[in-house]
């Protein structure tokens, strides 16, 4: 017997939820690594003749699916250093302070809960080159204005700063959550010991608070991984391919040349990438709920 | 004297807390202004002059544009993955707490890494499942990409909440006579009601933001309010008002979640962005 007895009526409950994820989880993953795998379009009806790894060849010999996964590494560094440092310098400074209105706390996540496709569309009004706030900003300094979303090099800085904004409440939320959980009895007796602010940071508070720091980041990464509506409203990937991340890249590729087993394949590769951070993420949390980070 | 001093927030921590508050928000004001603006003070240009109080850019949205049809799709899609997650979540969540086996372990593995895959790599592979079975371009086939994608979370959300109610109710329930089934509707569900209002207000905003997959799973016969909205920009000068005034009314039922939703959001490095109860 697989399970005692009194378990056994408990396999019911779970039924639903499998079947979802076998039909619409396991199932399209599957079937579009068959994809990646085979000659035949995979849309097209036909017999289906085995590849090897023909797709996975025909994309690593193209340059933009290169260029789109440093792009991606790149725009996951730099956001996930900048916003890392923000979130924690802010949850520091309100965290010595004292207990603000709830209002205040709300209002300094909302852009969290924008939606993406608004935070996108919100800055490319902002970037608008006619009659975006920035544009009438330099006008309003006697400076010509200029479209950032239309150069190829402020492209990239326009989308990480929209991700600046909406992101880091997420981080900061963690990091501040953490800190509220942090034993008040080391810093009292640091504090007793004559530590001022800054070595009670240093030697107290950050050793304490790395495990959150660690889930914080790479919950980031995670989300970085994911990005693709902000990008897709705000440039499109272009121009050229200055901004196409690896979401653009599958995307493009998929349903714009449609290139399917390539596509397949980036697809294919995009996951093991993803379920590789999901599960050292996993292990992270583990470890922070091992140190008492909650 | 020094807790008095104490007790007040220095001059200089509120000028820094203002200029954060104001970077924060000043994109969301500025959208809300903007779809209040008539077109011509728009053209006038800027954020500096201000051309009166207008709703011609909500009745524009509406009448010339019809927004509507594209807006009530949203919401039933969002409404009908909502319950599909919810209820899938619930039987799941309560399920994964009384269990005591190997398979339960591995379950929940899945169901985080499930929740933390990049829809982007699931996209595709949906898409091709779905034409197959002529879900493509249909609310019902965006429902169940949706819920696919949200349902983990809701059982993620609902686990701790069905881990709290105490094991004696149901062992009375069990004497009483109860199946596990009758346990579960009659007592253990009346318990976690808070918990799964909480999981369905995020399962509804999960469904209500999605943009990608109504991109590529429909978008033809059937498009939602965010694709809609995507639709306004064009290459040759894009008519802002109308279009801020779209963002406004997908904003509303955001913002006024997002009150209730924050003290939930309050993050535990353990549960990775939501923490329920």
């Amino acid at each position: 017997m697989f399970f005692a007895r009194s378990q056994r009526s408990l396999i019911i409950f779970v039924l639903p939820g499998c079947a979802l994820l076998t039909l619409l989880i396991a199932w399209p993953v599957l079937q579009s690594s068959v994809a990646a795998l085979s000659l035949s379009s995979g849309t097209e009806e036909g017999a289906t003749q085995f590849a090897g790894l023909t797709h996975f060849k025909t994309l690593v010999t193209q340059s933009s699916f290169w260029s789109s996964l440093s792009l991606a590494a790149v725009f996951t560094l730099t956001t996930t250093a900048l916003e890392l440092f923000i979130a924690s310098t802010v949850a520091l400074f309100l965290y010595f302070q004292r207990k603000l209105p709830r209002i205040v706390e709300v209002l300094l996540i909302l852009p969290m809960f924008v939606l993406p496709v608004v935070s996108g569309l919100t800055f490319r009004y902002i970037y608008d080159p006619n009659d975006g706030p920035l544009s009438s900003l330099f006008n309003a300094f006697g400076y010509e204005p200029m479209s950032p979303l239309a150069d190829s090099f402020w492209a990239f800085w326009a989308i990480v700063l929209q991700d600046i904004w909406r992101m880091w409440p997420f981080l900061f939320l963690i990091i501040y959550a953490g800190l509220k959980a942090l034993p008040k009895s080391a810093h009292e007796a640091a504090k007793m010991d004559g530590a001022n602010t800054r070595e009670l940071i240093r030697y107290i508070i950050f050793p304490a608070l790395r495990p959150t720091l660690a889930v914080a980041m790479g919950l980031k990464v995670m989300e970085s991984l994911k990005v693709f509506t902000e990008v897709y409203v705000m440039t499109g990937g272009g121009p050229g391919d200055s901004t196409s991340l690896l979401s653009l890249f599958v995307v493009k590729q998929a349903f714009h040349f449609f290139q399917i087993g390539p596509a397949s394949a980036a697809s294919i590769l995009l996951l093991i990438l993803g379920m590789s951070l999901a599960w050292g993420i996993t292990r992270l949390q583990n470890r922070a709920s091992l140190a008492g980070g909650n | 004297m020094t807790t008095l001093a104490q007790n007040k927030i220095p001059l200089f921590s509120k000028a820094i807390i203002a200029i954060l508050l104001a970077l924060q928000i000043a994109p969301v004001v500025m959208i809300i202004q903007t779809a209040f603006k008539t077109p011509r003070s728009l053209l006038e240009s800027g954020m500096f002059t201000w051309g009166g109080w207008t709703a011609s850019n909500f009745h524009r949205l509406f009448v010339e544009q019809s927004l509507a049809p594209d807006l009530l799709n949203s919401i039933l899609i969002a409404c009908g993955s909502m319950i599909l997650s919810v209820a899938c979540g619930a039987l799941m969540a309560f399920a994964l707490t009384r269990w005591q086996s190997n398979v339960k372990k591995h379950l929940l593995t899945t169901l985080l890494i499930a929740r933390l895959l990049p829809p982007v790599a699931l996209a595709l592979p949906l898409f091709l499942v779905l034409k197959e079975f002529m879900l493509h371009d249909t609310i019902s086939g965006l429902v169940l990409a949706h819920t696919a994608l949200n349902f983990p979370l809701a059982t993620w959300i609902l686990m701790p909440f069905m881990d709290a109610v105490p094991r004696v109710l149901e062992e009375a329930a069990s004497l009483d006579g109860a199946s596990r089934v009758q346990t579960f509707s009659h007592v253990v569900l009346p318990v976690t009601k808070p918990g799964i209002v909480v999981a369905a207000l995020f399962c509804f905003l999960m469904s209500w933001n999605d943009f990608l997959f109504s991109l590529i799973l429909a978008g033809s016969q059937v498009k939602t309010a965010p694709l809609t909205l995507n639709g306004y920009v064009t290459g040759f000068g894009t008519e802002w008002g109308p279009l801020c005034a779209g963002a406004c009314i997908l904003l509303l039922p955001v913002f006024a979640l997002s009150f209730k939703l924050h003290q939930h959001m309050i993050a535990s490095p353990t549960q990775g962005g939501v923490k329920g109860a």
